[in-house]
C-alpha cells in the first residue's frame, strides 16, 4: 500500500468536488492511500502569482511542501497548474540555496522549513510509472466502450527539461492510461494545443482566451468523440464553463461533456455515478449519459 | 621518413573521393579507393539536378566513374572499410575489411537474372526507401563496379538457408553463399578521408512530421524528381496524385544548439530553390514556396540563381520559418503557420506537400574513421583543420576533404578534393610513376576500304526512352548506308555497355561507331576512350545528340520527336561513315609554372608546384606578397592575418624552385599548354618568360561603395578593411552601425560577395571584445553566415551584437550621426546614433582583368571574374588549357576557401606538369601549301593565334621565288575550323570536319524533307 | 509604424532587470526564426500577440513601449515556442520576468488584483462557495475541503506569508489618479 498526501488545489474541491471524490476511491482500489494534507492553500495558481512575485510564488508553495514534508509523504496533486506551481517550487528550492535561505527566513517566521524531502506527483504519471497500466486493466471491471478527445494539457509535459516525462509533441502515457479503462483515445488536430485558460489569460482576457478553447473544440468535434478527458481543473473549467460561456457569446454549440481521468476511471471500476460528480458539470450530454447507462449496464 | 609509398589510399568514394583518386592516379601515383557501400558515387549519385546551371547529376558524375572504372593505377575497393591506420607519414599500413558480396566479381556479367528470382523485397536506400530493392540488388544502373552484392541480412538463404534461387539461376556460376569477410593490409604513403556526411534524421524533430507520408526529406524529394527514381520523375502523393502545392521548411537539423547543431549546412537553401525551380519545371501549374531564416545563396551565380527564382519563376521565398507541420488525423492533410511578413499576424496555408530541407551531419561512421585514423574533431564532429591548411588534419600525411571537414557544396567539394590530392602527393612526389601501370591499348586495327559502321541508340534511362520510339531508330539505323549493325542500350555510359561496345567492335568487325545519346561536352571521351581499348581510332567515334536536341526540347511532341530522332542519326551516320583515323602528336613542353598574383591564393598555389619539385615563377605587381590579406588584419578563428602570412611569405621566398618577381605585370602572351610564351615588365624587370602551364591568382579588391549609404559625404563612415587597420590600432567609437550589401546584390554587382557577413560578424565581435559597453549594430539583408561560421553568428549575439533586418526596396537612411531603418523583423522604424558606420563592401575585379583575360583567350563573366570550365565539376580550370583559377580572382571566398581552390589549381596544373609530354589533339587543321596564296586571312580570324605565315622559297623548273605559306602550329591548333571557312582557296582543312564530310550532313538533312 | 524609435530611449537597465532571470540573458540568441510566434496558441487569435517581438523589444530595452503593452497578458505559459526553440531561448520564463517588472512598476490588470486579493483574503485563488458545498455533499465528501478553509491557522499563516513578502501592498487597488 503506498501513501501520498493529497494536494486539492482551488478548482477540483471548489467547483468540480466529484474530481476530489472520485481520486480518493479510486486510487484506494489501486492500493495507494491518500491523505488529507490539512491547511493546504492555492498551490498558487502558476500562470499568475508566478509572474507577480516570484518570492511570494515560491514561498506559498513551499510551505504547501512543508506540510507534506512534515507528514513524511511524497505529494498528489491532480491538476497540471498545482503540479507545474509544486514541482517547479520543489525543485528550484533544492537546486538554489540562495533562493531557499530567503524563502525559509519567510517560512521560519510561520514554523515550517523547507528540507527538500520530498517529492511532487501528478495523478497520470503516478499511475503511468508507479501503479501501470497492467493493474489499471484489472481493476477495471466495465470496459467504456468510448471514443474520447484526450487533453494532456501543458504542464503535465512541458516545460520537458523540468518535467522529464518523454516526448512533449506526441506523448503516449496519458493515452495508455485511458485505453487501459477501455477507451479509445482519437486522433485530432492539434492534440497538444493548450486549453487558453493558463497564464492568467482566462482571467485577464476572457473572449482572446474562449476563442482558443473554441478550435479545440472544434477540432475535437470534427474527429467524432464521446466525451473529454482531462487531468487538470482549470482545463477541465476552461472546457465546461467555456463551452457555456461560448454559447453565450459566439452562439456555438459543441455539447461536449467533460470528464476528469480520475471520474472515467471510476466510471471504469463501476463507482456509483453520484459519486463521481459528472452530473454537476454544467455541459450536460442526454446522448452521452445514454451511453455511459448503457455501458455500465444500468450500474448506477 | 626512411620510406616513402608511391600509393595513396582515399577512403570514401563520392564525389571527393573520386575526384582525388582520379587527380593522384593522373599524376603518377597508385590509388586505393575505399568504399563502404556497394558502389562509389556517395550522395552526388542521389542528386537529381545540381544548382545553379541545373546540370543533371549523373550525367556529370558518370563520366568520373567511368574514369575510376578505368584507371589502372586505381584500385576500387567498395563494400569495404578502414580498420585500422598505423605507421608515418611515407609510409602507412591501412587494413581494410572487405565485407563479403557473395558474388564473385569477375564472374558476374549483370545481367539481371538473379534479381528477376530473388523473392525478398527490401527499403531500397537509393531511392531512400521510397521503393523496393531484391535481397541480391545493384545500387542504380551507372553502379561502379557494375556487379551484384547479396544484402547478407536480408538474404534468405544466407539467414535461414531458404531460396538459393539466385545461384541456381546465374548462368555465370558467379553466386558464392561461402564468401567471407576478408581483412587486407595495404601500404600506402598517404591517407585522404573524405567520407561526406549523413543527411540529418528529421524523427528527432517529432513536430515536423516526418511519419506524414507527404511530409518527405529533401532527398526523398530529389528521388522524386529524379527520372531514374520511385515515380520517373513524377513528384507523387501517398495517394497516387500529383502536388500542386509544396512547400519547403529551411534549417531543419542546422542552426540549432539545442540539438547540437550548431553549424548552419551550407547548401540547403541554394537546393530547395533548385528543387521548386525543377518541379515546376516538370508541371507548370506547380506552386512553391520556401519557408526561411536567411536565403543564404553565397556562392558563384547563387544570387543571381535565387533572384531569378523568386522574380521570374514566382517561388514565394517567406521569411518565417513553421516550428512544425500541422496534420488533420481525419484527411492526413498537412498545412503549415506562418508568421506575415508584414506584421499582420499569423497565417495558415495548406500544403499537398511538405520538403524538409534537412542539414548535413558528420556520419557515425565518419566519426569511427576519425578515431581509427586518430584525428582531431572539432566540436560538431567535423574533422579539424585550420584555415591555412584546410585540408591537413591533426595527423601529419592524413589528409580531409569534402563535407567530413565541413558542409559545403560539390564546386568546392571538388575543389577541396583536388587540393587533398595535391597535398597527399606531395609528400610522395619522388616516388612518381614507382606503383603505377601504364594503360595499354590494343594495337590500332586496319579498317580496311569497307566502311562498316555500327549505331548503338541509348534510351538513357527515360530520359529518350520515353519520348523517342528506341527501337524504332534501331531498326530505320539498320537501313542506312554502310550500317551493319545497330542496337539499343539502357545507359550507353555504364560501364558493361561500354564493354558491350567494344564486344560489337570485334564481334561485328566494325571501323565506325555512332552512338545516339546525349552530349559530346560529358561523353565524347568516355566513347572515343571505349574505341581505343576495341583496337580502334577514337575519331572513328560519332556522338548523335538525340537527347538535349531531341528528346528533351521536344517532350510533348513524341511522334515528331521520333522522326527528329531519325533524322539526326541519319545525319550522323552519314558523317561518320566519311570519318578518318586522326592522331595526335608528341610535342615537347616546358614544366615550368607561372602564377599570376602574389597573394594567399598565388602563394599557397607556387608552393605547392614547387615541393612537387617544379620551377615557379611567382607574379606579383605590387611591392610586397600578401595580396588583399595584407588589408585585413584578423582571421575567423581569432588569429591575426600576419602570424598566418609572415611563415608563408617566409616559405615562398626562401624555396629555392619558386622566383619571385615584385612591382611587375605581365603585359603579352601568347602560345598554349606547355609552350606559354609571355613578356614581364615592371620596376627592375623587362624580359621575355616561357612557362607550360599558368595560374591566375589575381584576386579582387574592396569595392568604393561611393553613392551608398551617403559613404564619402561622412568622415565616419568607412569599410571593413578600413575597419580592420583601426581595430588593430584601437577603436573608440561608442556606437557602431555596420551596413551589409553596401554596393552589392543590386542592379550594378548582383552578386553576393560570400565573405562579408562573417567578416562583419567577426569583426563585430573585435568590437564588442574590445569594449563590452559599446553598442554595435548590424544592418542586414540575409545573415550569411554559412557552414561553420554560423558559431561566429551566435557568438556575436552572445556578445550582445543587435542584428536588425532591411529589404532591398527600403534601404537604411544615412544621415551624418544617425542611421535610419525600418527593421523589417520589428515592423518598426529606429533611428540609431552613430558615431562609426562601416560599410559591408563587395570585392571587385581589378580592371587589369580585362588586359589579362584575352591574352589567355579566358572569358570573364558578367561580373568580371574569370570564368571556369565548368562550374561543379572544374572550378579551377578555364576552357583554355594550362590555365587555371585560383582564390577569389575567379569568385569572391573567404582564406581557407581560396587555400583550397590554389592548392587544388596546383594539383590540377601538375597533373600537366607530370607528364613525360604532351599530345596535340587529333583534329587539327591543316594547310596545303600548293593551294595556299599566303593571303594570311586566317591568321585573322583563328582565336588562337595557330596560323603563322612564314616566308619560304620555293623552287619550281622555271622560277626560284619567296613567298609566305601558312603554317598552322598543331601544338596551339584547336580543331575550331574558322581558318577552315575563311580560306579563299580551300587550302586549309578542317580535320575531323571536313568539306565533304559537312556536306554529307547537308544532303542527309535534305533526304529527310 | 508610424513613430520613429530612437535607439538613445532603450533602457539598459531594463534589459539588465530582465537579465536577473536566470535563463533570461538567452533571449539574445534569437535570430528570428519565428518559430515561436507561428506555432503560439494565443499568436492565432491575436495578431498583435507576438512573442518574438517582445522578447526582443526586451532585449532592446524598450521598457516604456513593452510593459504598457496590453499584450503581455496574453501568454497561456503554454511552454510550446520554449520547447521548439532550436536557440534555447526562454521564451516563457522571460515573459513571466517581464509581468513581474511591469507589476512593480505598477501595471498590473484590475481582474489579476482581484484574483490576488481571494487569495489574501481566502487562501484559495477560486474560493469555495454554497453551491460547491452542496456539490461536495452530493458526491459524498465533507462540505469544507481540509484545506485553509478549513482550518484558520494554516490561512493566517498564508497570510503572514504575503504580509513578508509584500504581496498585500503590491497587489492592492490603484488610487484613482495614480
Amino acid at each position: 500500500m503506498s501513501k501520498l498526501s493529497f494536494f486539492l488545489g482551488c478548482i477540483a474541491p471548489n467547483r468540480y468536488p466529484g474530481i476530489e471524490a472520485a481520486t480518493i476511491d479510486t486510487l484506494s482500489r489501486l492500493g495507494v492511500e491518500l491523505e488529507d494534507l490539512k491547511g493546504a492553500s492555492c498551490c498558487p495558481a502558476p500562470g499568475v502569482f508566478r509572474s507577480f512575485d516570484k518570492i511570494t510564488w515560491l514561498a506559498l508553495a513551499s510551505r504547501n511542501v512543508t506540510l507534506s514534508e512534515e507528514m513524511g509523504l511524497d505529494i498528489l496533486t491532480v491538476c497540471n497548474g498545482c503540479f507545474g506551481s509544486l514541482v517547479d517550487a520543489n525543485n528550484l528550492m533544492k537546486e538554489d540555496s540562495k533562493l531557499r535561505e530567503e524563502v525559509n527566513k519567510i517560512l521560519a517566521e510561520i514554523g515550517h522549513e523547507f528540507k527538500g524531502t520530498i517529492k511532487v506527483r501528478h495523478i497520470i504519471e503516478f499511475l503511468s510509472q508507479e501503479v501501470g497500466v497492467q493493474k489499471i486493466k484489472e481493476a477495471v471491471t466495465i470496459p467504456m466502450d468510448l471514443n474520447i478527445a484526450l487533453h494532456y494539457g501543458c504542464h503535465l509535459v512541458k516545460p520537458s527539461n523540468e518535467r522529464h516525462l518523454g516526448s512533449t509533441e506526441n506523448p503516449r502515457f496519458f493515452d495508455e492510461l485511458v485505453e487501459a479503462t477501455g477507451a479509445t483515445s482519437v486522433d485530432y488536430e492539434d492534440k497538444m494545443a493548450c486549453c487558453g485558460a493558463g497564464g492568467g489569460a482566462r482571467t485577464a482576457v476572457l473572449d482572446t482566451s474562449l476563442q482558443m478553447v473554441s478550435n479545440k473544440l472544434e477540432n475535437m468535434k470534427a474527429a467524432g468523440v464521446d466525451c473529454i478527458i482531462d487531468a487538470c481543473p482549470f482545463c477541465h473549467l476552461q472546457f465546461d464553463v467555456g463551452q457555456t460561456e461560448i454559447k453565450k457569446k459566439f452562439d456555438k454549440s459543441y455539447d461536449i461533456p467533460v470528464v476528469h481521468y480520475s471520474q472515467l476511471l471510476g466510471l471504469a471500476m463501476g463507482l456509483p455515478l453520484e459519486e463521481l460528480g459528472i452530473d454537476q458539470n454544467l455541459i450536460v450530454n442526454e446522448e452521452f449519459n445514454k451511453k455511459i447507462e448503457k455501458i455500465r449496464g444500468g450500474v448506477k | 621518413m626512411s620510406k616513402l609509398v608511391g600509393a595513396v589510399a582515399v577512403a570514401g568514394g563520392g564525389i571527393a573521393g573520386i575526384q582525388s583518386a582520379i587527380d593522384l592516379a593522373s599524376s603518377g601515383l597508385k590509388v586505393y579507393l575505399i568504399e563502404s557501400s556497394t558502389t562509389i558515387g556517395g550522395k552526388m549519385a542521389q542528386l537529381d539536378k545540381t544548382f545553379p546551371t541545373l546540370d543533371c547529376s549523373m550525367c556529370t558524375l558518370s563520366p568520373k566513374l567511368a574514369e575510376v572504372a578505368r584507371h589502372p593505377n586505381i584500385e576500387l575497393m567498395t563494400y569495404s572499410e578502414i580498420t585500422g591506420i598505423k605507421g608515418d607519414p611515407g609510409d602507412f599500413t591501412v587494413t581494410v575489411k572487405k565485407k563479403a558480396t557473395y558474388v564473385d566479381y569477375d564472374k558476374c556479367t549483370a545481367c539481371e537474372l538473379c534479381v528477376s528470382k530473388c523473392p525478398v523485397k527490401v527499403p531500397d536506400e537509393y531511392n531512400e526507401g521510397q521503393n523496393k530493392r531484391k535481397a541480391i540488388y545493384l545500387a542504380f544502373p551507372q553502379a561502379v563496379p557494375r556487379v551484384f552484392t547479396i544484402d547478407a541480412d536480408n538474404c534468405l538463404y544466407l539467414t535461414k538457408g531458404k531460396c538459393g534461387n539466385c545461384q541456381k539461376v546465374c548462368e555465370n556460376d558467379a553466386i558464392n553463399y561461402e564468401d567471407k569477410d576478408e581483412e587486407v593490409d595495404i601500404n600506402v604513403g598517404s591517407v585522404i578521408i573524405n567520407t561526406g556526411f549523413e543527411p540529418y534524421d528529421a524523427s528527432n524533430l517529432e513536430q515536423y512530421r516526418i511519419d506524414n507520408p507527404n511530409v518527405v526529406t529533401s532527398l526523398e524529394f530529389e528521388r522524386q524528381l529524379s527520372s531514374s527514381g520511385p515515380f520517373e520523375g513524377h513528384v507523387t502523393l501517398d495517394d497516387g496524385s500529383h502536388p500542386k502545392n509544396i512547400a519547403w521548411i529551411q534549417c531543419i537539423g542546422s542552426r540549432s544548439p539545442e540539438i547540437g547543431r550548431n553549424t548552419c549546412s551550407s547548401v540547403c537553401c541554394m537546393y530547395a530553390t533548385k528543387e521548386a525551380m525543377v518541379a515546376m519545371e516538370h508541371d507548370l501549374d506547380l506552386k512553391t514556396t520556401i519557408f526561411n531564416i536567411d536565403v543564404r545563396a553565397f556562392g558563384k551565380g547563387f544570387e543571381e540563381f535565387y533572384q531569378k527564382a523568386k522574380n521570374e519563376k514566382g517561388i514565394r521565398f517567406i521569411n518565417s520559418r513553421p516550428s512544425g507541420v500541422e496534420v488533420d488525423p481525419v484527411t492526413d492533410n498537412v498545412s503549415l503557420k506562418y508568421e506575415a511578413e508584414d506584421g499582420s499576424g499569423i497565417k495558415r496555408e495548406d500544403f499537398d506537400m511538405v520538403v524538409l530541407s534537412i542539414g548535413l551531419t558528420p556520419s557515425e561512421s565518419s566519426k569511427n574513421l576519425a578515431q581509427i585514423a586518430n584525428v582531431e574533431m572539432d566540436d560538431n564532429g567535423f574533422i579539424k583543420t585550420k584555415i591555412e591548411s584546410p585540408m591537413e588534419t591533426s595527423k601529419p600525411g592524413i589528409f580531409v576533404c569534402g563535407a567530413m571537414q565541413a558542409p559545403k557544396d560539390i564546386p568546392d567539394t571538388v575543389a577541396d578534393a583536388s587540393g587533398a590530392a595535391s597535398k597527399a602527393s606531395s609528400l610522395l612526389s619522388s616516388e612518381r610513376g614507382t606503383l603505377v601501370t601504364e594503360k595499354e591499348y590494343p594495337p590500332e586495327k586496319d579498317i580496311g576500304t569497307q566502311i562498316r559502321t555500327g549505331v548503338v541508340v541509348c534510351r538513357c534511362g527515360i530520359n529518350i526512352g520515353n519520348i523517342v520510339d528506341v527501337p524504332d531508330v534501331v531498326e530505320y539505323a539498320k537501313t542506312l548506308p554502310h550500317v551493319v549493325f545497330a542496337k539499343e542500350e539502357v545507359y550507353a555510359c555504364s560501364t558493361d555497355s561500354l564493354e558491350g561496345i567494344a564486344n560489337l567492335v570485334e564481334e561485328h568487325n566494325l571501323n565506325h561507331m555512332v552512338v545516339a545519346s546525349c552530349t559530346p561536352r560529358t561523353h565524347e571521351p568516355l566513347f572515343r576512350e571505349t574505341l581505343m581499348e576495341a583496337g580502334l581510332n577514337p575519331y572513328l567515334f560519332e556522338l548523335a545528340n538525340i537527347r538535349e536536341h531531341c528528346s528533351w526540347v521536344h517532350q510533348n511532341n513524341k511522334e515528331e520527336a521520333t522522326r527528329k530522332a531519325k533524322d539526326i542519326v541519319r545525319m550522323s551516320v552519314s558523317r561518320a561513315n566519311l570519318l578518318q583515323p586522326l592522331y595526335q602528336e608528341k610535342i615537347e613542353f616546358n614544366n615550368e609554372a607561372l602564377v599570376v598574383g602574389g597573394g594567399i591564393a598565388g602563394m599557397t598555389a607556387a608552393l605547392d608546384i614547387a615541393q612537387k619539385d617544379f620551377k615557379v615563377t611567382l607574379l606579383e605587381k605590387e611591392s610586397e606578397l600578401g595580396g588583399m590579406m595584407l588589408k585585413f588584419t584578423q582571421l575567423q578563428d581569432g588569429r591575426t592575418t600576419k602570424e598566418v602570412l609572415k611563415p608563408l611569405i617566409q616559405k615562398v621566398e626562401s624555396n629555392p624552385n619558386i622566383t619571385v618577381v615584385k612591382e611587375a605585370e605581365l603585359t603579352e602572351q601568347e602560345g598554349s599548354m606547355g609552350n606559354f610564351k609571355g613578356h614581364i615588365k615592371g620596376a627592375n624587370i623587362d624580359e621575355d618568360i616561357e612557362f607550360g602551364v599558368a595560374i591566375i591568382a589575381t584576386g579582387t579588391k574592396e569595392f568604393e561603395p561611393e553613392g551608398y549609404f551617403s559613404y564619402g559625404e561622412y568622415p565616419n563612415i568607412i569599410t571593413q578593411s578600413q575597419l580592420e587597420q583601426k581595430l588593430d590600432e584601437g577603436v573608440d567609437a561608442k556606437n557602431v552601425v555596420i551596413i551589409q550589401c553596401a554596393g552589392g546584390r543590386n542592379d550594378d554587382r548582383p552578386y553576393c560577395s560570400r565573405a562579408c557577413c562573417t567578416v562583419a560578424v567577426k569583426n563585430a565581435i573585435r568590437l564588442k571584445e574590445s569594449d563590452p559597453d559599446r553598442n554595435v549594430t548590424i544592418l542586414y539583408r540575409d545573415i550569411r553566415t554559412f557552414g561553420v561560421w554560423e558559431e561566429l553568428y551566435t557568438k556575436a549575439r552572445e556578445l550582445d551584437v543587435i542584428f536588425m533586418r532591411y529589404t532591398e526596396d527600403k534601404e537604411p537612411e544615412v544621415s551624418e550621426k544617425t542611421v535610419r531603418v525600418y527593421d523589417h523583423l520589428m515592423n518598426m522604424d529606429f533611428e540609431i546614433n552613430y558615431d562609426l558606420m562601416v560599410l559591408s563592401a563587395p570585392m571587385v575585379t581589378p580592371e587589369t582583368n580585362e588586359l589579362l583575360a584575352p591574352m589567355f583567350k579566358v572569358a570573364l563573366d558578367s561580373n568580371g571574374f574569370f570564368l571556369e570550365a565548368h562550374i561543379k565539376l572544374r572550378p579551377v580550370e578555364c576552357a583554355t588549357d594550362g590555365v587555371f583559377l585560383a582564390g577569389t580572382s575567379q569568385a569572391p571566398k573567404l582564406v581557407d576557401e581560396s587555400v583550397s581552390q590554389a592548392s587544388a589549381a596546383a594539383s590540377r596544373a601538375c597533373t600537366i606538369l607530370s607528364r613525360d609530354f604532351l599530345e596535340t589533339i587529333g583534329n587539327v587543321s591543316v594547310v596545303d601549301p600548293d593551294l595556299c596564296i599566303g593571303c594570311g586571312r586566317c591568321t585573322t580570324v583563328c582565336p588562337y593565334k595557330a596560323p603563322e605565315l612564314k616566308e619560304i622559297t620555293v623552287e619550281t623548273e622555271e622560277i626560284v621565288y619567296t613567298t609566305k605559306k601558312c603554317e598552322i602550329n598543331p601544338a596551339i591548333c584547336k580543331g575550331c575550323g574558322c581558318c577552315a571557312a575563311e580560306c579563299p582557296t580551300g587550302a586549309i582543312t578542317a580535320r575531323h570536319f571536313t568539306t565533304p564530310q559537312i556536306m554529307a550532313v547537308i544532303k542527309a538533312y535534305g533526304e529527310g524533307i | 509604424m508610424s513613430d520613429i524609435i530612437n535607439t538613445s530611449d532603450f533602457d539598459p537597465e531594463f534589459r539588465k532587470e530582465v537579465f536577473e532571470e536566470p535563463g533570461a540573458e538567452k533571449i539574445v540568441l534569437c535570430f528570428n526564426c519565428t518559430g515561436c510566434t507561428s506555432g503560439c496558441p494565443m499568436a492565432d487569435q491575436e495578431p498583435e500577440y507576438n512573442i518574438r517581438k517582445f522578447l526582443r523589444m526586451a532585449n532592446l530595452g524598450m521598457k516604456e513601449q513593452l510593459l504598457n503593452s496590453p499584450y503581455i497578458w496574453y501568454c497561456t505559459t503554454c511552454y510550446k515556442c520554449q520547447e521548439r526553440c532550436p536557440q534555447g531561448v526562454k521564451n516563457v520564463d522571460t515573459m513571466l520576468k517581464i509581468r513581474t517588472i511591469a507589476i512593480k512598476n505598477g501595471i498590473m490588470l484590475d481582474n489579476h488584483r482581484k484574483v490576488s486579493q481571494l487569495v489574501i483574503k481566502f487562501g484559495h485563488a477560486v474560493p469555495i462557495n454554497d453551491d460547491a458545498k452542496e456539490k461536495r455533499k452530493a458526491v459524498g465528501l465533507p462540505d469544507t475541503p481540509p484545506t485553509v478553509h478549513k482550518y484558520e491557522d494554516a490561512l493566517g499563516e498564508v497570510q503572514k506569508v504575503i504580509k513578508i513578502a509584500g504581496f498585500d501592498t503590491l497587489v492592492a487597488d490603484q488610487e484613482a489618479d495614480s
